[in-house]
């Protein structure tokens, strides 16, 4: 990215939606216009090891302390949290958004017992614990005032609403949270207190929770712009839950995304075609990060030609395929071959920036696509 | 006459007296101190047999006969006699060396790595592996339950930690070799008091959270 205009910052008047991902895991950026950020999860950089949107609005020169409103962790899988507690350290005055199904007494004990007592390093319960304990001290370093406890984001909830003034024209601005269904929620309750640690079993690394029922979707409306940030929320066909419910749901701003940030890395367990039909333009601007993990690869060929056949636009941030291998003395190497073969690779191998920009003063509003590091068209990944 | 047909000899005569105390140190003095003189060993090996006593462990017995052994090689021949103190504080000083700087199983390490085991399969298993040599991004390896020993085999689940070493191993005989070493971690179990403990500070942030 060095040397290209990937730190020039945008115009007030202009919206940004940044995705960054590292191949394994992701985090959005989003400008509102009038320098008002929204951090959506946190990745790491693999280079730096510091929080992938806290370095580029450093670079763009943002006063993160206060130009950040809200930082919203959509779930608590590994690849969407790691960072997001340093993040809520420097961007002081941002809202902390999370899932309505976190807001009870056995996902705190759980945090806490995993962040705390479990004598291991555990990242995505670890990342909340500090969250948590930093909102909390936070209200007991100002006597008198209240804690700032995070808004819980559930189907169809505003978490803010404005308007904004842009070059002179006043444009009605909303963040909407799609998800998680009341069912969601139950469902997700019950299999937290499938992870409660339990008395005399050994201590193991908690493991990730799915299907994910408490991914936060996020609809976003600026004017006459629409953005729709669809997480990792899954689809099973169940009513109650998922794609469904977002979509049998009607009480969110009508409007349709020209902007589309694919669930769930492409895969198809978060396609619901009549989001497509539903939800957004006729030729989306659909943007994801690829996932690996041993065998699974997302998007696959097959998710790559689903959704290329119903965008021309759509791009990712990287290469789903890792085969690149750290070097290291020779010695070290024939034993590593001895003990694992070649399976072993590095995970974040390959990491990309997609930005996208539109001006709100200019008419017709079209959004200006940049690609930094290994981001591309999707259709070509599999080239 | 090699030293084992000696033994044989000597120790198979009849007027071989108990083994007790004074009298057998005595009586193997004897044995040796005439084979000395009658030339039926060569001096190197009379003195394998005499080593002396350690102040630590030695016994009464072996300080007696080593004493007897001494007094009576003199008359015998002197340059023995300094022979076998230049072999006694040779054998001090090899004793001091090895005290100092033991023989000892050691590894030394060139790459470590922390695993946490993602998913089991039937006969291996996928792991996170953390750098913990030098800073990098994480990896990811697939190892056979044939690399891990039958003690840590119960130990693979999903989200158990190992630590996986390569390096030189040094044994107790001093070969050196090239080796894997992965070593699953022993984490105690969540006891009442951890449980209760999470409990009450889960309940604490939830108050001051005002949740």
């Amino acid at each position: 990215m060095a040397g290209s205009n990937v730190n020039i910052a945008p115009e007030r008047s202009e919206i940004e939606v940044s995705l960054f991902g590292p191949g394994y895991g992701e985090s959005i950026v989003l400008h509102l216009g009038e320098n008002l950020w929204l951090i959506v999860d946190s990745c790491l950089d693999p280079l730096t090891g510091d929080p992938a949107p806290l370095t580029y609005l450093h670079h763009l020169h943002i006063d993160l302390a206060t130009a950040v409103r809200w930082v919203v962790a959509t779930h608590w899988h590994d690849d969407h949290i790691r960072g997001l507690g340093r993040i809520m350290q420097v961007c002081e005055s941002a809202e902390f958004v999370c899932s309505a199904a976190l807001k009870h007494q056995d996902f705190l004990t759980l945090v806490t017992a995993y962040g705390h007592y479990s004598m291991m390093e555990s990242p995505p319960v670890q990342e909340f614990y500090e969250i948590l304990q930093a909102l909390a001290a936070q209200g007991q370093q100002r006597p008198g005032t209240r804690p700032r406890p995070p808004t819980l984001a559930t189907s169809s909830r505003c978490i803010w609403q404005s308007n904004m003034e842009v070059s002179g024209v006043n444009y009605p601005c909303s963040i909407y949270t799609l998800s998680p269904s009341d069912a969601s929620i139950v469902l997700a309750h019950s299999h937290l207190a499938t992870l409660m640690p339990q008395l005399k079993t050994t201590k193991l690394r908690i493991p990730a929770l799915t299907p994910n029922y408490t991914a936060v979707v996020l609809w976003v409306n600026i004017g006459a712009v629409f953005i729709l940030l669809g997480s990792d929320l899954e689809e099973s066909g169940h009513p109650d839950t998922g794609w469904s419910v977002i979509l049998g749901s009607r009480t969110y701003p009508p409007g349709k995304a020209s902007i589309f940030k694919v669930p769930h890395h492409g895969s198809h367990t978060g396609h619901h075609p009549q989001v497509w039909q539903d939800m957004l333009d006729t030729a989306p601007v659909a943007i994801l990060t690829p996932f690996a993990l041993g065998n699974v690869s997302l998007p696959t060929p097959q998710d790559v030609e689903r959704i290329c056949q119903r965008t021309e636009q759509a791009y990712a941030t990287a290469m789903p395929r890792r085969r690149r291998r750290r070097g290291r003395p020779q010695v070290v190497e024939k034993l590593m071959r001895d003990t694992v073969g070649s399976s072993i690779r590095e995970v974040y191998s390959s990491t990309g920036h997609i930005r996208l920009r539109a001006n709100l003063a200019e008419t017709p509003l079209a959004w200006r696509v940049e690609l930094f590091g290994d981001a591309c068209p999707l259709r070509n990944i599999y080239r | 006459m090699n030293a084992q047909a000696w033994q044989q000899t000597s120790f198979s005569e009849p007027q071989e007296p108990q083994q007790n105390g004074d009298n057998f140190s005595t009586h193997i003095a004897s044995l040796i101190t005439n084979a000395l003189l009658k030339q039926m060993m060569p001096k190197a090996q009379i003195l394998s047999y005499l080593v002396p006593p350690m102040s630590d462990s030695g016994s009464v017995k072996d300080a007696n006969l080593y004493n007897m052994l001494m007094e009576r090689t003199v008359s015998a021949d002197p340059l023995l006699k300094d022979s076998m103190i230049r072999r006694h504080e040779t054998n001090v000083i090899s004793h001091e060396k090895f005290k100092a700087k033991p023989h000892q199983n050691i590894f030394i390490s060139l790459q470590k790595w922390e695993g946490v085991v993602i998913d089991v399969m039937d006969d291996a298993f996928l792991a996170r592996l953390i750098d913990l040599t030098q800073k990098g991004t994480d990896e990811e390896a697939e190892f056979s339950f044939d690399e891990i020993s039958e003690e840590d085999k119960p130990l693979i689940r999903s989200g158990a930690i190992f630590y996986w070493n390569i390096g030189y191993h040094t044994s107790y005989s001093g070969q050196r070799t090239r080796t894997s070493l992965i070593r699953f971690r022993r984490l105690p179990a969540w006891t009442q008091r951890e449980i209760d403990a999470a409990k009450r500070e889960a309940e604490h942030i939830g108050k001051a959270l005002g949740w």
